[in-house]
């Protein structure tokens, strides 16, 4: 298979990829902007297509539909410019090794996923916060199974949801202890808001795409945007619930304020990674109670997709 | 156990650095090399007036510290710096902080964490104040 010039066929893949991604990124951008959709839920929304197109479904396509390597954006350069010489198409070998490094990636991820999941339950202890009307109370408005909370020592100042069919949510003990009822109820309502958009799924698609493009530096900053995006709508949806905003940007306050204080925010603060929290916590003080719709973007959404899928084919 | 510890750091102070005059004719050693004592004399006598014998007494002190070291040539005594001054300040500084976090780790790591996330502190603070403004905004219009 590899006997003739796979160094080309990988070059190939590498300026395509990255041309796909750029384009398709452009795209959403300029759809968001024309379709004066503000709402991050969007952002998510359309954010996970410049990462899955080229990692996913434009290998898919060449491999189902090989004629379709004609329409290749190599194929065109060359055709323009025949001084520049001919690459090898890495439609024509590249694909199935491809998907199944998005396979294996994906199934390492998930894998990876469950056993921090697991060791995080055995490691953990039950809550003794009586926060169980509070629960059943935002299940029941989130229409999702009731959630059992894990107190976590391992990782003091976590919170994050996992779970198939059934969600947990696990707590870092520090944070917990330091969070009124109201702000509890707020982090609960966005960890819920997290499961019931599927977010962490989600975000385990977006990572193997990611893993695949790796040498793409558009890659990661567009998976930085979309897991800010995600955090976002996910406060939007818990405020739908909850409706109190300043709640969660307290809760959030507290958090970075254990996490600067601890050794291991170093190398976070300097990763700019906190940019995420202050915008997220000054969003939520000036939230000015017009929840934004998710559904009125549909059309955008559709013709957006179709425009992506034809991208995909080059 | 506390007062142990307090004890211990407490002999690091017993162990200064170097005194005011100490670092003086240390800089003239650092900046001209191999001197005499003659040397750092006529140096510092330019900038404040001092006897020789201090002077004398400050390089031999230094001598037998281990911050200088000695060669005689024919009768005339020369002194030159063991380290040269970065890797002095380097040396003294490793020092001190390991003797901090080895006897006060939580609170110097704080300090030192402090110190490198001012910028952070500074924008907690603002958020902090943020916030307490919309809350007491909420509570007036609650109260309307």
């Amino acid at each position: 298979m590899f006997e003739t010039n796979w160094l080309s066929a990988v070059f190939n893949y590498v300026v395509e990829s990255a041309i796909e991604l750029a384009l398709v990124f452009l795209a959403v951008k300029v759809v968001l902007r024309v379709g004066k959709l503000h709402d991050p839920a969007a952002l998510g929304r359309f954010l996970l297509l410049p990462l899955i197109i080229p990692a996913l479904l434009s290998p898919i396509l060449h491999l189902v539909f090989p004629q379709l390597s004609h329409f290749a954006i190599i194929v065109q350069i060359e055709n323009a410019f025949p001084a520049l010489g001919r690459v090898r198409l890495y439609e024509e070998f590249l694909s199935p090794v491809l998907i199944m490094a998005f396979l294996l990636i994906l199934i390492y991820n998930l894998a990876w996923g469950l056993a921090i999941s697991l060791r995080e339950v055995r490691h953990a202890f039950g809550t003794d916060l009586n926060d169980k009307t509070t629960l059943t109370r935002l299940a029941r408005k989130f229409d999702v199974a009731e959630p059992s909370i894990v107190v976590s020592e391992r990782h003091p100042t976590c919170a994050y949801v996992f779970g198939w069919f059934h969600p947990v949510i696990a707590l870092g003990k520090d944070w917990l202890l330091q969070l009124d009822p109201k702000e509890r109820e707020a982090v609960l309502a966005h960890e819920l808001a997290h499961y019931k958009r599927s977010d962490n799924w989600q975000m385990i698609i977006a990572r193997t795409c990611c893993a695949l493009m790796f040498f793409n530096p558009l890659a990661h900053h567009v998976y930085r945007e979309l897991s800010e995006a995600r955090e976002k709508a996910a406060d939007d949806l818990a405020l739908r619930v909850t409706r109190n905003p300043l709640a969660l940007a307290s809760a959030l306050l507290k958090f970075w304020q254990m996490e600067a204080s601890s050794i291991a925010s170093i190398s976070e603060g300097f990763a700019t990674r906190d940019n995420d929290l202050e915008n997220r916590i000054r969003r939520l003080c000036d939230y000015d109670d017009v929840f934004p719709t998710t559904n009125a973007n549909g059309l955008y959404y559709s013709l957006f997709v179709m425009l992506t899928l034809v991208l995909s084919l080059v | 156990m506390r007062p142990k510890r307090i004890a211990k750091l407490s002999s690091l102070g017993s162990r200064p650095t170097l005194g005011p005059l100490e670092s003086q004719v240390m800089e003239v050693i650092w900046k001209q090399g191999e001197v005499t004592i003659r040397d750092v004399y006529d140096f510092i006598r330019q900038q404040r007036d001092l006897a020789y014998t201090t002077v004398m007494t400050v390089v031999h002190n230094l001598h037998r510290k281990g911050i200088l070291k000695q060669r005689l040539d024919g009768k005339t005594h020369y002194y030159m710096a063991v380290q040269s001054r970065s890797q002095f300040v380097e040396s003294k500084v490793g020092e001190l902080l390991d003797a901090l976090l080895e006897d006060f780790t939580e609170p110097a790591l704080a300090h030192l964490i402090n110190r490198l996330s001012k910028t952070d502190n500074e924008k907690l603070i603002a958020l902090e104040h943020l916030l307490a403004e919309r809350r007491a905004q909420a509570k007036r219009e609650n109260d309307v």
